[in-house]
């Protein structure tokens, strides 16, 4: 980070960039493509089943595209991203369109194989030249992500902006010790009601049943975490524990008690309190009622049992009737607990309005 | 059918079971030697000991899978991290299946990756999985010389086809490249180091013995209907004349032997990280680099001029080569095979070196 880009009493206090291991899902494209070019070319060349392909050259190029094809699709289909087929697609012409420009039909056997390593090895440099741009700036303030080859991104997070930090670390992550920290702001931060409407379609029924049970609410429910780009967050970055608990620290560092929270802080955090007193408030006479509800088709099943027919028209209209007489009371008591409950809400929001109207004079 | 009866009632069934306890112990040993040898290089190769330490967990925690698979037990969690694996099941059994299923995971380690090894081989080795019976071996019958001479030759029979595979590996054939890939990370897995990421719960030979020997201790009852099965089945054997009984136990016994060359192979090249770890800058790369470049050498070589042994001379020039270049390096960049005088004309060299440069 150049002097200039720094603000007024700002000191960089880590710079970091992913581990050369982090990009390995992208290398993995690139190693694939190694693989099946040796493998290839001992198979047309050397191996017992050379003779498969005969002299036609059509049947090693359609054997050697085809393969990576369906690689390409089998990944593209587990992942549900049409880019690494795309890719291979892209490959597979190119050396077809290199072939038949070139007139190198009769040589094919020996340059696809040199073709898809020296394709591979492109990729493998290009992905490393994407991981070099990526630089991640820790200050005392903020910090700073930026990368990218071609479109340079950045995203500068003010450090009393950042509520909280999610982090990952796979297999490979925990072999050669680096792993992502993202770290999440207040518009990344939904409440659990708006998230389940927006996911309703998506939740297990496991989940559902749980809610219902109002048990304990997993902490990951109420975050809803973007898509985020290696750009975005601080991706694969090595050694992990050490960064990890200086980001920790870091962010602790700005909710000590001598430095007072801004104004946007204690809004946030008023707000979040509200928000959780009248879920708890409210939650314990919601079941309660919806208990009531659930017992309601069985009363009035017993009811419609005990009153036997005389005449069938007559007996419908009673029918009717009774049900009529019989729930109209209930109903109507529970249509009054629930008014009592929003009234009960709006007297709570009022009395911690005036609350806090009173904490402001005072404090003026 | 010759020999005592006594011979052959008692002491013939206990041949075999003899002979694959001496080589899952001589597969201890050499385990032993290897978690030795990796702690030798744990301060510098730390991600290549926790490599190996999750490899480890992983085939720990898929025997103990098959084993809840095996007894019907289910699987309600399985997670495996690089210091920590646990498989929970859905139903806990208990007596007979929940000895079972610890059996496969104390003693499962040794023997069921191997086997992974065990099939490959078969697709690319030629011959000796043949068994022989005793009725080959003119003198020795049913008896207990008989049947560890039978279970000896069939191993002897793998072996051999094994190790002539071994010095034929044609490292330009992705098949047989797959397979050494596979040995190696057999061989640097076998065993986990340890468990745990905090308190460190150490894996070594006493561990896994004082672990079998609770599951021995845990229901004796059960050793002895197994090996009271085993007398069955040498009894049936001995009666249809099918020695089926020994080729049982030669498996594993050819497992054993699969087992302590890859761990045998993934030492010698622990080994070399060791040895290059001691040559510093540039130069601990060049064992490496001629290693690969020797083999590559002689293969064209051989392109030109074919021979009938190509392939096990490249191997063999590969490691000689290396293993002169390792100890060029280690002669002249380090203090090793160096006499008390002529290290210090070394070091007054090397200050030399540097107070110039």
């Amino acid at each position: 980070m150049e002097a200039k880009e720094l603000l007024k009493n700002e000191k960089v206090e880590l710079v970091l960039s992913p581990h050369p291991l982090s990009f390995v899902k992208e290398q993995s494209l690139c190693l694939f493509l190694i693989v099946w070019g040796i493998v290839f070319g001992w198979l047309v060349n050397f191996s017992s089943f050379n003779g498969l392909f005969g002299d036609n050259y059509v049947y090693a190029i359609a054997f050697w595209a085809i393969v990576i094809l369906l690689f390409g699709l089998a990944l593209s289909l587990i992942t549900i991203k049409w880019t690494i087929f795309s890719l291979y697609l892209i490959v597979v012409c190119m050396g077809i369109i290199i072939i038949l420009t070139q007139h190198w039909e009769s040589a094919s056997r020996s340059f696809l194989p040199i073709y898809s390593v020296i394709v591979s090895i492109i990729g493998f440099l290009f992905v490393d030249a994407y991981r070099r741009t990526h630089k991640y700036i820790i200050t005392n303030n903020r910090i700073k992500l930026k990368g990218g080859i071609f479109t340079k991104r950045e995203r500068i997070l003010s450090n009393d902006k950042i509520l909280n930090l999610t982090t990952r670390q796979g297999i490979l992550g925990q072999i050669f010790d680096f792993g992502t920290i993202t770290p999440i702001t207040q518009h990344e931060f939904i409440p659990k009601g708006e998230k389940l409407l927006k996911l309703e379609g998506l939740k297990s029924k496991k989940k559902k049943t749980k809610q219902k049970d109002n048990e304990e609410i997993d902490e990951k429910d109420q975050l809803q975490m973007p898509s985020q780009k290696s750009y975005y967050e601080l991706y694969g970055v090595y050694p992990y524990k050490e960064v990890k608990k200086f980001v920790e620290e870091w962010l602790q560092g700005t909710l000590e008690p001598i430095k007072p929270l801004t104004t946007y802080q204690k809004e946030q955090h008023e707000f979040l309190e509200q928000q959780r007193s009248i879920q708890k408030a409210v939650q314990p006479e919601q079941f309660d009622i919806q208990k009531e509800m659930k017992k309601l088709p069985a009363t009035q099943t017993k009811k419609t049992k005990k009153t036997q027919p005389v005449v069938a028209a007559e007996q419908e209209e009673e029918e009717e009737k009774d049900e009529k007489e019989a729930f109209q009371p209930e109903q109507l008591d529970i249509q009054k607990e629930m008014k009592e409950l929003l009234k009960k809400q709006g007297d709570k929001k009022e009395e911690e309005k005036d609350e806090e109207e009173t904490e402001t004079e005072e404090k003026s | 059918m010759e020999g005592s009866p006594v011979d052959i009632l008692i002491f013939a069934p206990l041949a075999p079971i003899l002979g694959v306890l001496l080589f899952w112990f001589i597969q201890l040993l050499f385990i032993q030697s290897q978690k030795h040898l990796l702690s030798l290089i744990a301060h510098k190769h730390e991600a290549l000991c926790r490599f190996t330490n999750f490899l480890g967990i992983l085939f720990q925690t898929i025997c103990q899978a098959l084993g809840y698979t095996a007894t019907r037990s289910g699987i309600s969690h399985f997670v495996i991290s690089v210091d920590y694996g646990k498989v929970s099941p859905k139903k806990e059994k208990e007596g007979l299946l929940e000895w079972v299923a610890n059996a496969f995971l104390f003693i499962g380690p040794f023997f069921i990756p191997a086997s992974l090894l065990l099939i490959y081989l078969f697709f690319v080795m030629n011959g000796g999985s043949e068994i022989t019976t005793p009725s080959q071996l003119l003198e020795l019958r049913y008896t207990f010389g008989g049947q560890i001479a039978t279970f000896g030759t069939s191993l002897y029979a793998f072996s051999k086809s094994f190790f002539e595979f071994l010095f034929n590996v044609d490292l330009l054939n992705p098949v047989h490249v797959g397979f050494v890939i596979l040995v190696i990370f057999f061989g640097m897995g076998i065993r986990p180091s340890y468990i745990g990421e905090t308190k460190k719960q150490k894996i070594d030979m006493i561990y896994d013995l004082s672990n079998i020997w609770s599951l021995i201790r845990q229901k004796p009852l059960y050793i002895v209907g197994l090996l009271s099965i085993s007398y069955l089945l040498f009894y049936i054997s001995v009666l249809l004349s099918q020695n089926f009984y020994v080729a049982l136990f030669s498996v594993f016994g050819w497992l054993s032997i699969v087992s302590i060359m890859s761990l045998v192979i993934s030492q010698m090249i622990i080994l070399l990280i060791k040895t290059t770890d001691e040559i510093t800058g540039f130069w601990k790369i060049l064992p490496y680099i001629t290693m690969i470049g020797s083999y590559v050498l002689m293969r064209l070589i051989f392109f030109y001029i074919p021979t009938d042994f190509t392939n096990s001379v490249s191997l063999l020039m590969m490691i000689i080569s290396t293993i002169l270049v390792a100890y060029f390096l280690l002669d002249h960049k380090t203090n090793k095979f160096k006499s008390k005088a002529d290290i210090k004309i070394f070091k007054k060299k090397k200050k030399g070196e540097s107070d110039g440069s």
